[in-house]
């Protein structure tokens, strides 16, 4: 035994107890610090962390986190935090808290100091949910249909040609394509037809069953080897047959998915007009669009926000939850960590009890409870559920409740939020120019709920405002006198407004309802006043898209059309040809048949001839014998 | 053999510390294993790639192991050693199989430099020049900590 090492070893140990009771704290809040930023990509900012490690516990005085969208901006802060960490599962590296009590919450503080990390650092990103992208990209498509009006439409404004110059068509560009699609499919197909039996196959098949002479089957061998030879030509004939009803049904079934491309190309061309209409401010005006035009564009944010934290928790639970991860390729000296855990075993980290107490940006003073936050459901066999509550001194307040399960191969997030007696004064509720005033007064209640399953999504959102005034001395920019006066009309029509919204997805079926008790009173404010103008820059922009695109599409309608006719005329022909030689043979066979036949009953008639004449032949021998005896 | 063994596997797990008790409290030659520590984490950042993917296809490319990694994972302190990182149970089973032919590979490469070389490499000038220098200065002082 070396008596240095055992020096040394015991100078280690005293030195790692000293710091241990003197730097630990810091040391950790440090590490806490690093950890967090990198994971959120903006500055995480722990105060006084005091670790204790006889009795495992862990507070700070605040935590801050940066909003890495807006580095001046934190995402939340919180004020005292206190929690006990379970020993058992600690020994085992897993973390499992009890009671977590986070008071002080608050959401989008300003910040003294930028945020952002030093470096520029940016988080890894995790990757969006595609479910949740689809569903963002379908609500924002929806929305785009119904752009804020152009105002220009109702002030005769409106330059066709300025506006034609600024469009770019997509359909010629998807139709060339398509034509080429098909030219090449179509010579692809030439050359299968090229395969089909032609005019050599069908005169060999015709000489072979000719050269079967019925006349000359005198015996029974030649009787066999004409069936043989039939057999075989008609087995060559089935086989030509076998190949042609092939092309045929797989012409078919080509023919099926071709039968849909007029559709497809009046749907594209339907988009371009669409679009166009959309770029341009001309939405089709009626009452199905107009609360979608008011109310869209800031239902969407909302969504978008709300679906980006769900898309967020989805990608996260995937990525712990995974058991064995993909082989990943770590920067040299990191390796990768495989996780093992037994089922019963407790999760890596799970927080049983949160408790918190806080403030939303908007000054409700807000608590609750959020269960089970951990890193797998599977293992506790429970959801995550959240539970809030709130209140403000002026009588606004609201309710929150929420359950994340992931225990399912199919992922459940359900969500309601319930806001009443919010006050609408100082507010603007659309962008519309007509009713973008801001609202001098009224209160306002909403309620949403969100349905998230697998990949199918339902969301529904309810507004009531009641006791609505609008400051209409703020009038906006883009009013005229004229379009002021209308615009006044529409308002002394509202003192309420009802706003019902619902958004659903389930496989490719997506579908965006927004409905207003302004519908109405907006669609003939705008009716008094719309022009012909409108419908006459629509149609002249309907019959400038048809024809660009005109030519085009029946360059492509006759490509099919004249394609379509050759093939279906060389295979039906082939077929055709292929039955005539069936029928021909069958022909041949009945009458090799009867030949054989004839030959059996005149053999058969020449046996019972020659067994007569023998017969009388032995009668007569027979006799004479006899009579010579008597 | 124990400077291989360093080398190969980082410090950051269980593993490390019963050689690095090892190697405090027996006599063995420091100053070789500190260079075939060197010699080896080089060998290791270079070799990272094929470790990791032996590691990786180890741990979860053969699923008769599971059982046994996830009974290992369960207990109290094993987990410490980290052999679920796909690098660490590279560099392990590198330095396993490694071991007995290094082994025997440096002990004949030394007799054989004892009994062949030693003499005249001794004369070399290079060598006399590296004898005078800080380096071999300091290494043969851990060799004198060393007790030998």
């Amino acid at each position: 035994m070396r008596k240095q090492g055992l020096i040394f070893l015991i100078v280690v140990a005293a030195l790692v107890i000293f710091l241990n009771s003197v730097v630990t704290d810091r040391w950790l809040e440090r590490r806490m610090e690093k950890f967090g930023s990198r994971s959120i990509g903006a500055k995480v900012e722990f105060s006084r962390v005091n670790f204790s490690p006889l009795d495992l516990s862990l507070n700070w005085e605040g935590l801050k986190v940066t909003d890495p969208d807006d580095t001046w901006t934190n995402l939340f802060e919180t004020g005292h935090c206190a929690f006990d960490l379970a020993l058992e599962p600690l020994m085992k590296r897993k973390v499992v808290i009890e009671d977590f009590d986070l008071q002080g919450l608050r959401f989008g503080t300003p910040r003294k100091t930028d945020g952002a990390l030093a470096g520029g650092k940016k988080q890894k990103s995790l990757g969006q949910s595609k479910v949740v992208q689809s569903v963002e990209q379908n609500i924002m498509a929806e929305i785009e249909r119904y752009p804020l009006l152009n105002l220009g439409i109702l002030q005769g404004t409106v330059d066709v040609d300025s506006l034609w110059d600024e469009v770019a068509l997509e359909s010629p560009e998807r139709i060339q394509a398509l034509k080429e699609q098909y030219v090449s499919k179509y010579d692809e197909w030439e050359i299968r037809i090229a395969d089909l039996p032609g005019e050599p196959e069908m005169v060999t098949l015709e000489r072979d069953i000719d050269s079967i002479q019925i006349d000359q089957i005198d015996t029974p061998q030649e009787a066999k080897a004409s069936y043989d030879l039939l057999q075989t030509i008609e087995e060559r004939n089935r086989d030509y047959y076998r190949t042609v009803t092939q092309i045929r049904d797989d012409l078919i079934m080509e023919r099926t998915d071709i039968t849909g491309v007029k559709g497809e190309i009046d749907a594209w061309i339907e988009e371009d007009y669409q679009r166009i209409l959309a770029m341009a401010g001309l939405p089709e005006l009626s009452r199905e669009g107009i609360a979608t035009m008011l109310f869209g564009e800031r239902i969407a944010n909302r969504m978008e926000k709300v679906l980006h934290i769900v898309g967020r928790v989805r990608t996260y639970s995937r990525k712990v939850g995974k058991y064995i991860p993909a082989k990943e390729f770590p920067p040299r000296g990191a390796g990768q960590d495989i996780r093992f855990t037994r089922e019963q075993d407790y999760p890596l980290f799970w927080i049983q009890r949160l408790r918190l107490t806080g403030e939303t940006a908007q000054g409700v003073g807000i608590g609750g409870t959020v269960l089970h936050v951990v890193s797998d459901q599977q293992k506790i066999d429970r959801p995550t559920t959240i539970q809030l509550g709130g209140a403000r001194a002026d009588g606004a307040g609201l309710d929150f409740a929420g359950v994340i399960d992931g225990r399912d191969d199919v992922p459940k997030e359900q969500f309601d939020l319930t806001l009443k007696g919010f006050p609408l004064e100082g507010r603007t509720l659309t962008d519309f120019p007509f009713l973008a005033y801001p609202l001098s007064g009224g209160v306002a209640a909403v309620t949403g709920r969100i349905d998230f399953e697998g990949s199918n999504f339902l969301a529904e959102l309810g507004f009531r405002g009641t006791d609505v005034g609008f400051d209409t001395l703020h009038r906006p920019d883009a009013l005229d006198d004229e379009l002021y006066a209308l615009s006044l009309a529409m308002v002394r029509r509202i003192d309420e407004i009802q706003l019902a919204a619902s958004v659903r997805q389930r496989g490719d079926d997506f579908k965006l309802d927004i409905e207003s008790n302004l519908d109405d009173i907006v669609l003939d404010g705008l009716k008094q006043v719309m022009s012909d103008e409108l419908q006459a820059v629509q149609e002249e922009l309907s019959e400038r898209i048809e024809g660009e695109i005109g030519t085009a599409r029946s360059e492509v309608e006759a490509l099919i059309t004249e394609r379509e006719a050759y093939l279906q005329k060389a295979t039906w022909e082939a077929e055709r040809r292929l039955i005539e030689q069936h029928t021909r043979i069958e022909q041949k066979r009945e009458e090799i048949d009867s030949r054989v036949k004839a030959e059996e009953e005149r053999i058969q008639r020449e046996a019972e001839e020659e067994l007569q004449k023998q017969r009388e032949k032995i009668e007569d021998r027979g006799k004479g014998l006899l009579d010579s005896l008597l | 053999m124990l400077g291989m063994m360093l080398g190969l596997l980082t410090f950051k797990t269980l593993f490390a510390a019963p050689l690095f008790l090892i190697l405090i409290l027996v006599n063995v030659n420091l100053a070789a294993a500190i260079v075939g520590l060197f010699i080896f984490r080089l060998i290791g950042y270079l070799a990272d790639p094929l470790l990791h993917s032996l590691g990786y296809w180890v741990l979860a490319d053969i699923p008769g192991l599971k059982g046994f990694w996830t009974a290992l994972a369960s207990m109290r302190i094993v987990p410490f050693a980290r052999f679920n990182n796909t690098l660490i149970m590279g560099g392990l089973i590198a330095a396993a199989v490694l071991a007995i032919p290094l082994f025997w590979g440096v002990k004949r490469l030394i007799i054989g430099y004892r009994e062949g070389y030693q003499e005249r490499v001794k004369n070399w000038k290079i060598i006399k020049i590296l004898k005078g220098s800080a380096l071999f200065r300091f290494m043969s002082g851990v060799e004198k900590l060393g007790g030998r």
